[in-house]
């Protein structure tokens, strides 16, 4: 038994649940982006978004993807959906290979797993009211045959959602972000996937709207025993709704674990610089307990060679094996996982 | 003496749906050295109040309200002539805006768009312009200020960016600050180095400063009183400390209560009902009534005035515009003014 050290607050549901089985697994994924050559030019290196990122999504979980511009996690969502074709690595969902799949397959495969966007208005069809438009997806895929049927359904997602029956027959522009949102999260729905891919569903809301769109997705993810892969640029968000958290620094996962774990004791110095970055309401007035980091974010096109962190990282031996070692994502005692030579890993969990 | 002084700001847009009423009195003050921070959600006016100050309404569609009065270290800005409104303004106040790169000419070099500001403000000769540019790029620590002067906007990062444009703010050494969602675009590590430096720049300038921000983490970081927004209204105004542990506006506490916080685990929130309201057709009596918790009778029918708490020792300055607060207590007619 590993020490689970108390949370603050606990949702309760979460502690009887049985140990939840493996949904989406994935290992070294890549997706590099290369431009093309032009004439007389030596081939530019590719930008490598995504440089092997493995993590594993359980049954019923939330895990949180944070990271900061260009650190690909939205990458990494849409290379799962194969929204953008991988460019190496395996993604495995309930046990069948993703990257391999027929056409056929990955339709059905995209029925189990749908995506939220952070802005539905470039995702709605500006002419046609919303109501309409969830139409036209069970009419796609076949649901719910027979037209009275499918308008109950309709009603039903809206409803699920905590939309009005009125707000189906606005169109887009006519609903406020926080309602548009809503009927992302309805269209999404409305083909029962059991695994949601949510990118920034609430960047782009009011505080007051943000914190509704929050506990809608908490209490459809109890309703209906969805899977969420979180992926935001905010860490507060992403500790208020996820079981697991896993930190994305270029292309890389630097650190993944319980999510109490890695906002009360964080190993690798890049979540420790992040989290201490946040202002936060609590220490009005009190400041100075930062970890600065220097400079900016490197490129993806030309990462540091060794750890992708170590030029602004504060522990790094400058000179070190950090500069040209490139750490393991390696297992932790207490169930996490971190890449960093400074952390190391459990000498006993190492095979 | 207080630096800035807004009084009953009345700040409306003539729209095809009518009249849009963007600010509508508004009053707070900022001090010499102060930093206050002006907190909303979109549409409460907030920006609109900083665009007032910094004299940025375009009019027409806006107009200022004569009845209106901003005044900077005692001289009345509303309806002074626009060539002495323009020399006095340039001195005293500087903005720096959410997105630097709409504010920096893509065709010319950092440098050279920040000595033009410091010729222009501090009637300099060239060789004086660059040095003194050179050393203000320097004070925003930007590394290798040399380099950098020569160098294109696209060629900087966002964050440096951001401090080129404090560098501009700074140029011709503002008495106030107006900041406007400075930090917004930024990643969270970079914003973390900015909050340093403005905190640090206003220190050691004893420069005023008034953040417009959606982010009440940020304010809670660097100012020292707050001023919440709603449907261009004030309806909160405090210090930061008293304000945030224990606020007083069933608005303020929604907003505090639908933050996210590190820390406290996987919860549900408490977030306020419904949406904001349009600035198109404000809500009648207290404006946040529709969404508030709270709301009886009275609060749909009048509005409330802004008043100081009283009977508690939180200090001189915190004032609430709610009927649940109404208590024996005479209204402040003058809630702008400062000590």
């Amino acid at each position: 038994m590993r020490p689970v050290p108390e949370r603050p607050v606990d949702l309760g549901h979460d502690a009887e649940e049985p140990a939840r089985e493996e949904l989406l697994a994935v290992r070294d994924l890549r997706k590099h982006f290369s431009s093309r050559r032009r004439f007389l030019e030596r081939r530019p290196d590719p930008v490598r978004a995504v440089d092997g990122v493995s993590f594993t999504l359980r049954r019923g979980e939330t895990l949180g993807l944070v990271g900061e511009s260009g650190c690909g996690k939205s990458t990494t969502a849409r290379a799962i959906l194969r929204l953008v074709e991988p460019t190496g690595g395996q993604i495995r969902y309930d046990g069948e290979d993703v990257t391999d799949m027929s056409a056929s397959a990955l339709r059905r495969f995209r029925r189990r797993a749908q995506m939220v966007f952070q802005d539905p208005e470039g995702s709605l069809n500006p002419r046609m009211r919303v109501g309409d438009a969830l139409l036209e997806v069970l009419q796609v895929h076949r649901l719910h045959p027979g037209r009275s049927a499918r308008r109950r359904r309709v009603g039903e997602l809206l409803e699920l959602v905590g939309l009005l029956p009125e707000h189906g027959r606005r169109y887009p522009h006519q609903l406020s972000g926080g309602q548009r949102q809503r009927v992302g999260i309805a269209r999404a729905l409305s083909v029962e996937p059991e695994l949601l891919v949510l990118d920034e569903p609430v960047s782009a809301l009011d505080v007051s709207v943000q914190a509704q769109i929050l506990n809608l997705l908490h209490d459809l993810q109890q309703e209906l025993q969805l899977t969420y892969l979180l992926i935001s640029h905010d860490l507060a968000v992403v500790e208020q709704a996820s079981h697991r958290v896993a930190v994305m620094y270029l292309g890389r996962i630097v650190e993944v674990a319980e999510a109490y774990q890695v906002y009360q004791a964080a190993k690798h110095p890049y979540t420790r610089a992040l989290l201490s970055a946040i202002p936060r309401i609590e220490t009005a007035g009190a400041r100075g307990r930062k970890v600065l980091l220097v400079g900016d974010t490197p490129s993806p096109i030309r990462p540091p060679r060794g750890c992708p962190f170590h030029p602004r990282c504060t522990d790094s031996r400058k000179d070190g094996e950090c500069g040209w070692r490139v750490p393991a994502l390696e297992p932790q005692l207490d169930g996490g996982r971190v890449a960093c030579l400074k952390v190391g890993g459990d000498s006993r969990s190492r095979t | 003496m207080t630096l800035l002084e807004v009084q009953d700001l009345r700040t409306w847009f003539a729209k095809e749906e009518g009249e849009v009423r963007a600010v509508d009195g508004v009053s707070f003050h900022v001090g010499e050295g102060e930093a206050v921070g002006l907190v909303g959600e979109s549409g409460c006016g907030k920006t609109v109040t900083a665009l007032s100050i910094a004299g940025l309404v375009p009019d027409p569609p806006g107009h200022i309200h004569g009845s209106s009065s901003i005044r900077l270290r005692g001289t009345e800005l509303v309806g002074l002539p626009e060539r002495r409104l323009r020399r006095f303004r340039g001195k005293e106040v500087a903005m720096v805006f959410q997105d630097p790169m709409s504010s920096l000419n893509p065709v010319r070099t950092v440098g050279s768009q920040i000595s033009e500001v410091v010729r222009l403000h501090g009637r300099l000769g060239a060789r004086e312009a660059k040095r003194r540019t050179v050393q203000l790029l320097r004070e925003v620590e930007i590394p290798d200020p040399d380099t950098r002067y020569r160098e294109y906007p696209h060629q900087l990062s966002g964050g440096m960016r951001q401090r080129v444009m404090i560098a501009m703010a700074l140029s011709c050494e503002p008495s106030l600050l107006v900041a406007d969602e400075p930090t917004t675009a930024l990643d969270v590590t970079i914003q973390a180095q900015l909050l340093e430096l403005l905190s640090g720049l206003r220190r050691e300038r004893k420069m005023g400063l008034l953040l417009i921000t959606h982010d009440l983490a940020v304010v809670a970081e660097l100012c020292d009183r707050v001023v919440v927004m709603y449907a261009g209204k004030v309806v909160e105004t405090g210090r930061v400390k008293d304000v945030f542990s224990q606020p007083a506006h069933p608005y303020t506490r929604g907003l505090l209560g639908s933050l996210p916080r590190i820390g406290s685990g996987r919860r549900r929130l408490a977030p306020i009902v419904g949406g904001v309201p349009d600035p198109a057709g404000w809500p009648s009596g207290c404006r946040f009534h529709p969404r508030c918790p709270h709301a009886w009778g009275r609060c749909s029918a009048e509005l409330p005035s802004l008043r100081r708490r009283g009977g508690r020792a939180h200090g001189e300055e915190w004032t609430v515009r709610c009927w649940l607060e109404e208590e024996p207590l005479e209204p402040t007619p003058d809630v702008g003014k400062g000590p």
